[in-house]
């Protein structure tokens, strides 16, 4: 049987082909990453001061909710990554196609959220109920802002995509704005457990 | 289906078997710094494959590389040794 996609479906050499996307996107990824990780950091570091407050802070979030946030992201990274191999082999409908999927399963994401939230919110819980909420509800909801930012830039792809605009093999824009969602759910990946996980 | 998609497919199942298995691990080991450990090592994992596979730099110039594969092994150890040790 003859494979039907172009050369582009081999996987080239290690450090052999340029960096995805545009150079000052991934400095604003660096960027960001390293605010984050002071984030996390400061999270675990606090958490020792707490011991008791963080077991129980931890005790009263949904750890099915965070399950759910992160299948979401996972996977909406995923048809991301798949819509980046339809593109390069040419096949821009499917590139349509899973770049939908992946906003998608980034609503999932977004639902879940808010009604975590609203349930925590209902329970009595705000970022001034103590030092465990106020980091939990100010790093989710800044990595949520990061999500939402993802999705216009996906959504924005999407449309470009439609339009064509990828067409001529001019990918950067595309592999930026990629690149950022793949960040996003690296991000989550780290704060799951840190906040949900361990005890 | 083509070799990259096999690769990507195959790093999403991988995902998700870490992050079902991180949380099974945080219900049945009891020992703090054992699952600390082991979860650590998950997101290790976990951050890998998204920094090779899905981000593409398993073939992006080495130096971009071994900065994000920095990133995702550093920050959870740090995390890691602060939660268990500090």
């Amino acid at each position: 049987m003859l494979n039907e996609y172009p050369i582009t479906d081999i996987t080239p050499e290690s450090g052999s082909e340029a960096l995805p996307g545009d150079f000052a996107m991934w400095l604003f990824i660096l960027m960001e990453l390293t605010v984050f990780a002071i984030f996390f950091i400061s999270f675990a570091t606090t958490q020792n001061f707490y011991p008791d407050m963080f077991g129980a802070g931890k005790a009263s979030l949904h750890s099915l909710a965070g399950l759910i946030c992160t299948l979401a992201l996972i996977t909406s990274s995923y048809f991301v990554a798949l819509a980046g191999i339809r593109l390069r082999q040419g096949h821009q409908s499917h590139c349509s196609m899973f770049l939908a999927a992946a906003l998608m399963a980034a609503t999932v994401y977004l639902t879940t959220k808010f009604w975590e939230y609203s349930q925590l919110i209902e329970a009595g819980y705000n970022l001034s109920t103590n030092t465990f909420y106020t980091l939990y509800f100010f790093i989710t909801f800044f990595h949520l802002m990061h999500v939402v930012l993802g999705m216009v830039i996906l959504g924005y792809m999407l449309h470009r995509t439609r339009q064509g605009a990828y067409a001529s093999g001019e990918h950067s824009g595309f592999e930026s704005g990629a690149s950022y969602w793949h960040m996003v759910d690296l991000v989550w990946i780290i704060l799951f457990p840190i906040i949900y996980v361990i005890q | 289906m083509s070799e990259l998609t096999i690769k990507a497919t195959n790093s999403w199942l991988s995902l998700i078997s870490l992050t079902l298995l991180s949380l099974a691990i945080s219900e049945w080991v009891k020992n703090p710094a054992v699952m600390t450990l082991l979860i650590v090592l998950a997101v290790i994992l976990k951050g890998r494959s998204i920094v090779d596979i899905f981000m593409g730099l398993n073939t992006a110039p080495v130096v971009w590389r071994r900065l994000l594969l920095g990133y995702v092994m550093v920050v959870p150890a740090i995390i890691g040794v602060v939660m268990v040790w500090l």
